[in-house]
């Protein structure tokens, strides 16, 4: 009888107190938690900025070359219309595929009121999978990817990206390491020792890496099919930009072994949906690189300098074109 | 689920607030709830193999209904087989097929001839080798007569499936886990404040120390011939850390959390770092499994009885059973082995039985002599781990190369950014607060208990942020795989 009471009458004190110092101290965690993520910046990592920033109406994309060597500061001075933001990540995140497209959906406004600007940029790497079945889209890493898990890629603090796929430990939030710093237009800025050696031996760990991705990888017919699918998507959205980036010629001579039709490939597709395309690997000899792959911020603006100078020159001379 | 993991924290007070306000009226209510949230909680790995587990338990649970009616010897030896044969052979099969097919086939090979292994594509069913022990346990304490079998099944399978042991122990005796789930639970609030107490300090050891400690490790064991030899001393040194922090902070959590439920659980760690020999760490170290062998291998093979021969003959099957238990593949074995040879000194000179009482209530022993003995044993334990972590036999030996080249007086480069010194001045936290703590069932049990409510609310709030902040990249339990 006394057992029965006990468990008819749970929530005695021993359980209203319990129930009550755990949800103080469930509340004053929270609240700490919630207070670290507000601090979430562009020091935080080399995405989070980009998922956090409002809608967008004029993008960059492309992987980590781009993130880095295109800075829209630069290529905006160029234009009067709505900024560019660099919504470019990495070779394993943002390849041309099902989940960059749908990731650049959620990016882009609803309303587009005024035509925006695209810019695409492509390498060899862009439009291949790793793996015997290259076409196969349903085992592209990026699958795998915040890209593909996140549905908001536009509200900050991004509670999912930073609750599930932040990779550093919190404390680094809070602190303002320098190396890397992801600028709210998407620029991702690297700060690194630029000594020759140290430049020499980074390129060459690179070099290194590329020699066996280059085994690695094949070119997928279905992401070429997707590169087609998201310029006609953008295209009806404003003007579609394609650009080779510059690499470094150790690099260049990689890519041109791991795939020798890729200009042609590009070129083709560039006559076949009427988009201008800038191959700006000839003359990379005189750019600086971080590595190899990734354009030192000096050389960033110059190249940045050069793609808006280029778009510049291209609406002058058709103002009302379809580019 | 991972326990540190967002779903984790949702699926927890969910069913905390099911089992204490929803089902509170029945006793076999609640039990099935937890064998729903149990089964719940291991499909989330993968459903497939909740069959195995049902299984499993069913025979089991019919085998001591039956072990109950009949008292004929033959009888009771072959329902006590049939349960040892189906549970081990489901075990043998998941975890051992393909080590068995390798092993023949590289036996041929030795012989001249070569030979293709069978190899199959199975996927180790998670926690496997931790609740097979434990249904096991029933049915030989059952065969035994140490125990009644329970008649009630919502008890056993609830018993089976207990979801904070479930995946990676303790492995539970059914005599002191199976009574708990036919007695009436209350809800008390010491027991809550101490079960989350001791998941604060699990979860610390799993995520600031474990985790952050793996992440140097696997550095220094991804490439042993590209590190120097103290580089690969820290390495190792630091899986010592890993592997305790990540084994004996899921078993804190678990504890912890079995007592949300009113459950108690057996200690399963007891502080081995800080032991004086190899007899004293293996009674601190996993104490579950290490008191399994010993009550249903080594006493049954004959103990401490017999001739010199047939204890070191005992002493040997054990350990390296216990290392194969841990894993198919031949490092485990020889990390048994090299136990079993740091062991059988100990018994030729009778000494393994010393030390069974607490380090601080001995008082002829010298701090000096205990401090030498404590880090001869840890130095010991910690070579050891290089059989354990390594990927073959191959990697061991090329990780001792390493170790013991000149390079081993060099400055290690290892821990040269931020991140790793605080992760060493983390470590030095730990092993201050596990040496205050020692005499305890886990480190911070007492600590600073006497102080008022809210300095004891800060400490456990700024573990709670450090464990936030600091916690490294998350990393699946170590010992999820065996």
């Amino acid at each position: 009888m006394e057992g029965k009471r006990r468990n008819l009458f749970i929530f005695n004190f021993d359980m209203k107190k319990f129930l009550k110092l755990s949800a103080l101290f469930l509340v004053l965690v929270l609240v700490a938690i919630v207070a670290v993520f507000f601090q979430a910046d562009g020091y935080s990592d080399p995405f989070y900025m980009r998922v956090a920033t409002p809608k967008q109406n004029s993008l960059i994309l492309g992987n980590s070359k781009a993130a880095q060597g295109l800075q829209p500061e630069v290529i905006n001075s160029f234009s009067k219309a709505d900024p560019v933001f660099n919504y470019s990540f990495s070779m394993v995140h943002s390849p041309y595929g099902p989940t960059y497209l749908n990731s650049i959906k959620r990016k882009l406004s609803e309303e587009n009121e005024t035509p925006g600007v695209f810019i695409l940029t492509v390498d060899p790497w862009s439009i291949s999978a790793p793996g015997s079945d290259p076409d196969n889209e349903d085992l592209f890493p990026e699958n795998e990817s915040f890209l593909n898990a996140l549905t908001n890629v536009s509200t900050r603090p991004n509670f999912p990206y930073l609750l599930s796929h932040y990779k550093n430990s919190y404390a680094k939030i809070l602190q303002k390491d320098t190396t890397a710093f992801l600028h709210d237009d998407g620029w991702l800025e690297i700060k690194i020792n630029m000594e020759e050696a140290v430049v020499n031996n980074r390129i060459s760990e690179k070099v290194t890496d590329f020699g066996k991705k280059m085994l690695e990888y094949q070119l997928s017919e279905t992401r070429l099919s997707y590169l087609y699918e998201t310029i006609d998507y953008l295209k009806q959205r404003g003007k579609v930009y394609l650009v080779i980036m510059p690499v470094h010629p150790e690099i260049r001579h990689i890519e041109e072994m791991y795939m020798p039709d890729f200009d042609g490939i590009i070129r083709k597709m560039a006559q076949e949906v009427t988009v201008p395309l800038f191959d700006m690997t000839r003359g990379s000899e005189r750019f600086t690189f971080t590595d190899g792959l990734h354009l030192a911020p000096e050389s960033g603006y110059e190249v940045s300098y050069k793609v808006g100078n280029w778009i510049e020159r291209i609406v002058r001379r058709n103002p009302n074109s379809i580019y | 689920m991972l326990f540190n993991s967002i779903e984790f924290a949702l699926f927890l007070p969910v069913v905390f607030v099911l089992y204490w306000f929803v089902t509170q009226k029945g006793l076999r209510l609640q039990n099935a709830l937890l064998i729903a949230a149990s089964y719940f909680f291991y499909a989330w790995w993968d459903w497939r193999f909740l069959g195995l587990i049902v299984f499993s338990s069913s025979l089991d649970f019919w085998v001591g209904l039956r072990l109950a009616k009949t008292n004929k010897l033959n009888s009771r030896k072959g329902l006590l087989l049939l349960s040892i044969l189906v549970n081990l052979g489901f075990l043998g099969f998941f975890k051992y097929f393909n080590f068995f097919a390798e092993s023949f086939a590289d036996a041929f090979t030795l012989l001249g001839k070569t030979m293709d292994p069978a190899r199959l594509e199975i996927i180790l069913p998670v926690g496997i080798s931790f609740y097979t022990f434990q249904t096991l346990s029933y049915t030989i304490d059952v065969y035994r007569r140490k125990m009644e079998p329970t008649k009630d099944v919502l008890s056993f399978f609830a018993f089976v499936s207990f979801f904070p042991q479930l995946v990676a122990g303790p492995i539970e005796r059914a005599t002191n886990l199976l009574p708990q789930f036919d007695k009436e639970r209350s809800f008390e609030y010491s027991a809550a404040v101490n079960g989350l107490r001791q998941v604060l300090w699990g979860l610390f050891k799993k995520v600031v120390i474990a985790d952050n400690c793996a992440e140097i490790v696997d550095m220094a064991f991804a490439d042993p011939s590209g590190h120097s030899g103290s580089n690969l001393l820290i390495g190792v040194l630091f899986f010592s850390f890993q592997i305790y922090g990540d084994f004996s902070g899921y078993s804190d959590m678990a504890i912890g959390m079995a007592r949300l439920f009113g459950f108690n659980l057996k200690k399963n760690f007891a502080f081995p770092y800080f032991s004086r020999n190899i007899g004293e760490f293996w009674r601190r170290w996993h104490i579950s499994l290490s008191t399994w062998f010993r009550d249903y291998l080594y006493i049954p093979l004959g103990g401490s009885r017999g001739s010199r021969v047939m204890q070191i003959r005992n002493v040997l099957i054990v350990f390296l059973v216990s290392g194969f238990w841990h894993g198919a593949n031949w490092t485990f074995i020889v990390w048994g082995g090299v136990h079993a040879l740091y062991f059988i000194p100990l018994v030729l000179l009778n000494r393994n039985r010393r030390y069974l009482k607490d380090i601080t209530n001995t008082k002829t022993i010298t701090w000096f002599k205990t401090g030498t003995q404590i880090l001869v044993t840890f130095g010991l334990v910690t070579l050891a781990w290089i059989f354990f972590r390594a990927e073959t036999l191959t990697h061991s030996i090329e990780y001792f190369e390493g170790l013991f080249s000149s390079s081993l007086w060099e400055v290690p480069t290892i821990i040269n950014d931020l991140s790793s010194k605080l992760l060493v001045g983390f470590i030095l936290f730990f092993i201050g607060i596990e040496w205050w703590g020692r005499r305890d069932e886990y480190a911070i049990e007492t600590l600073w208990v006497d102080k008022p409510k809210w300095f004891q609310f800060g400490f456990y709030y700024s573990l709670t942020m450090i464990v936030f902040l600091f916690g490294g990249k998350a990393q699946e339990f170590i010992y999820f795989q065996f």
